[in-house]
């Protein structure tokens, strides 16, 4: 009857209704996918480029999203004295360089295995399990350790230790800095992805082509390591083998995606720019008495 | 046939209850975007911002008017006519001349019925452009350091030249500026009138210098000082202040640093350094690029916290640097800085230095009567190895034990070549006479 007409004109125009309400709704969904592939897109865009130039790399860290800056005061070895075995002969430089020379020389016993380093450091040099092994250097026998928090290397002069040994293989010396007071603060930062790390430096041109990314790992930096506290960025550790099959590595802020120049010229360069502002100020004048002619 | 009735209830019923899920999904739909950092609305200021055209006056004014040299360091002056160009628009800026040679450059400016405006440094064509309209949109990349106001044929044209002479680029730039009879009686002929007599020490193949004949009267000021603290430069001037640390290295030295940057201040000298090392860059920019992103740099905090006034730049290595004038005079001081200076970076801050005192009330005034320049200019053993004879104020601790009160001393100065200056004591040019201590 009436009713039932008008039961089937309300569903037509329901129908109707839902059709439109449903494609609204998948309107929406779409813009939000295209906002989110935007990121994708530069992402993808960043690896055709990369492999345009032939730069490959191996599997990058995907999982740290964000992490904090951490900061940490030097440690005053002269003030702050540590007990230290086996040593004939301890000296400081700018109080927070630890100098030992060994009483009685310790072997290494093979100088081609990370392990036999880590080792004697852990039993022969105060917080030595803190350390990691940056670099050896075959040439002049010696070897250079970061210290680490967390599992994240510091890549700095304050917390470093380097050992030097002899021809039969024994570490006579070492030196060390320490950083202490390390601490985290509560604000965790977004931080760059590491393909967009390989990106800023090959945008720079410091990536040429044929390189392989050979590791990536996050730590922390400074620019600015002359002070007595001082504050660290989350920074990658970039490891790149070039053509020429050299290793080269490069450190990009993680946070501002900045690269930062941690080689020590650089640094001291820096540190005279900083220095320069407070003993050189801008052009002083002086005075003069004139004598009458 | 019988169900066809309830199906039909049962599907509009559907249909309804469908057309509620979707109406209410579309509405509570919001895309979980991530947040964007970093947008700092609030801006910390330590002064009040500026217009650009208020650091980029001249020093002195110099008017050639009836065969006499008058001149004027007057900032009322000065300013007088710097307004009364902002509402001028010139016509097109014509190139006339180049390697114009130093004679030219002298007899360009003691010739009659011409002003020049001496500016302390290079001043880009372009960033002049804020000050004075141009009919032509895009200006030629050249600067100027003397403006040469000529209203010779005004009495025919109704209008007045400009002519832009560059000392460094030894160019010349004309353009002609129409105007209004009131309009150029009360300024340029008022300014004029309000100047006093000027001597011309010639040099030999060089420019010439201008002093006042006549000895002058200046006021000696003593000022109680502010400071701008520490830390509110450090929540400017870093990313964020929040994981900034403090050291302090001695009595009276301070550093802060965020692990990318560094600020330094010196409380002895009252005295901040800005370091941002990263964004260290020698790329190729262009003048009046440097000096928008300089100005703009410290404006936006209120950096400008006197009357500075541009007085050098470095466009190589990015450097623009403003002095601070007070009562119409430079001040220069050997315990602080009075020049702020900026060195451009790659799209930012590179270095910023800065003195963080701002002169507050002066609560003791006497008057101080100085030689006149020419007695100067003959008093000096030469005047060929100098950029420029001015008077100044030198700013000194008099009282030791008040370390928060300068003293604005009156003095001649030389300006060297070499941008650094040399107070010129008074004991010995005639003290006795003028009555000095």
């Amino acid at each position: 009857m009436d009713w039932s007409k008008s039961k089937s004109i309300f569903i037509v125009v329901f129908l109707i209704l839902d059709v439109l309400l449903y494609s609204l709704y998948l309107n929406r969904h779409a813009e939000k996918q295209q906002m989110e592939a935007l990121g994708g897109l530069v992402e993808n865009d960043i690896e055709a480029r990369l492999k345009d130039d032939n730069i490959t790399y191996r599997v990058l860290p995907n999982n740290i999203e964000s992490a904090s800056y951490i900061s940490g005061k030097v440690k005053d070895f002269e003030e702050d004295k540590v007990d230290i075995q086996n040593a004939e002969n301890i000296s400081f430089e700018d109080k927070s360089k630890l100098i030992v020379t060994l009483k009685e020389p310790v072997k290494i016993p093979n100088l081609e295995n990370e392990v036999a380093f880590n080792d004697f450091l852990k039993l022969n040099v105060y917080e030595g399990s803190s350390y990691r092994l940056w670099d050896i250097d075959y040439e002049s026998n010696k070897a250079t350790f970061y210290q680490q928090v967390n599992n994240r290397t510091i890549y700095n002069e304050s917390g470093l230790v380097t050992i030097y040994w002899n021809e039969d293989n024994e570490v006579v010396m070492y030196e060390q800095t320490l950083l202490e007071n390390i601490e985290a603060y509560d604000e965790e930062k977004k931080i760059l992805k590491p393909i967009q790390a390989i990106y800023t430096l090959y945008a720079q041109g410091l990536i040429n082509a044929n390189s392989t990314i050979t590791e990536m790992r996050l730590g922390y930096s400074t620019l600015v390591p002359l002070t007595q506290k001082q504050v660290f960025v989350p920074t990658w550790e970039v490891r790149v083998q070039t053509s020429e099959n050299e290793e080269e590595k490069y450190f990009v802020n993680a946070v501002d995606g900045i690269e930062v120049k941690l080689d020590a010229s650089k640094v001291e360069e820096v540190e005279d720019t900083i220095e320069e502002g407070i003993t050189k100020e801008s052009k002083l004048g002086n005075e003069t008495d004139i004598e009458k002619k | 046939m019988k169900h066809i009735e309830q199906i039909k209830s049962f599907v509009l019923f559907l249909l309804v209850i469908l057309s509620l899920i979707l109406t209410f999904s579309i509405w509570t739909y919001t895309p979980n975007y991530q947040p964007i950092e970093g947008s700092q609305v609030q801006q910390i200021t330590v002064g009040e911002q500026k217009e650009l055209h208020e650091v980029l006056k001249p020093y002195r004014i110099l008017a050639h008017e009836n065969d006499k040299l008058l001149g004027t360091i007057q900032s009322s002056q000065i300013d007088r006519i710097m307004k009364t160009m902002a509402d001028l628009s010139a016509s097109n800026l014509i190139f006339m001349q180049s390697n114009l040679s130093e004679e030219e450059i002298n007899s360009a400016i003691h010739t009659d019925n011409r002003m020049t405006l001496f500016f302390s440094y290079e001043v880009p064509m372009e960033t002049f452009l804020s000050v004075l309209e141009f009919s032509q949109n895009d200006l030629p990349e050249t600067t100027f350091s003397h403006l040469i106001i000529d209203w010779s044929e005004y009495s025919k044209t109704n209008s007045i030249q400009f002519l832009f002479i560059s000392e460094e680029n030894r160019t010349l730039y004309s353009t002609d500026v129409a105007i209004s009879k009131n309009n150029f009686e009360s300024t340029f002929m008022e300014v004029v009138n309000q100047s006093v007599p000027y001597t011309e020490l010639e040099r030999k193949n060089n420019l010439s210098l201008y002093v006042s004949t006549n000895p002058v009267e200046v006021p000696k000021f003593t000022y109680s000082i502010n400071q701008v603290s520490p830390e509110t430069f450090k929540d400017i001037l870093f990313k964020d202040s929040n994981i900034v640390q403090k050291n302090i290295e001695s009595n009276t030295s301070t550093k802060y640093t965020d692990g990318m940057a560094a600020m330094t201040s010196d409380a002895s000298t009252r005295t901040i350094n800005f370091v941002y090392p990263a964004s260290e860059s020698i790329d190729e920019i262009k003048p009046s690029v440097l000096f928008q992103d300089s100005f703009d740099f410290i404006n936006d905090h209120g950096g400008l916290t006197g009357d500075y006034r541009y007085v050098y730049s470095n466009v190589l290595k990015h450097v623009t640097e403003y002095q601070l004038f007070a009562h119409d005079l430079p001040v220069f001081s050997q315990i602080t800085s009075t020049r702020i200076s900026t060195t451009w970076g790659d799209n930012q801050i590179f270095q910023y230095k800065r003195p963080s005192f701002i002169l507050d009330t002066p609560f003791d005034i006497s008057n101080q009567l100085l030689p006149s320049g020419a007695e100067v200019g003959e008093a000096l053993p030469s005047i060929e190895d100098i950029n420029e004879i001015v008077l100044g104020y030198y700013l000194s601790q008099e009282e030791k034990n008040y370390n928060f009160v300068y003293t604005l001393i009156p003095s001649w100065f030389t300006i060297n070549n070499d941008g650094s200056w040399t107070r010129l004591t008074t004991e010995s040019i005639g003290g006795a006479e003028y009555g000095l201590e």
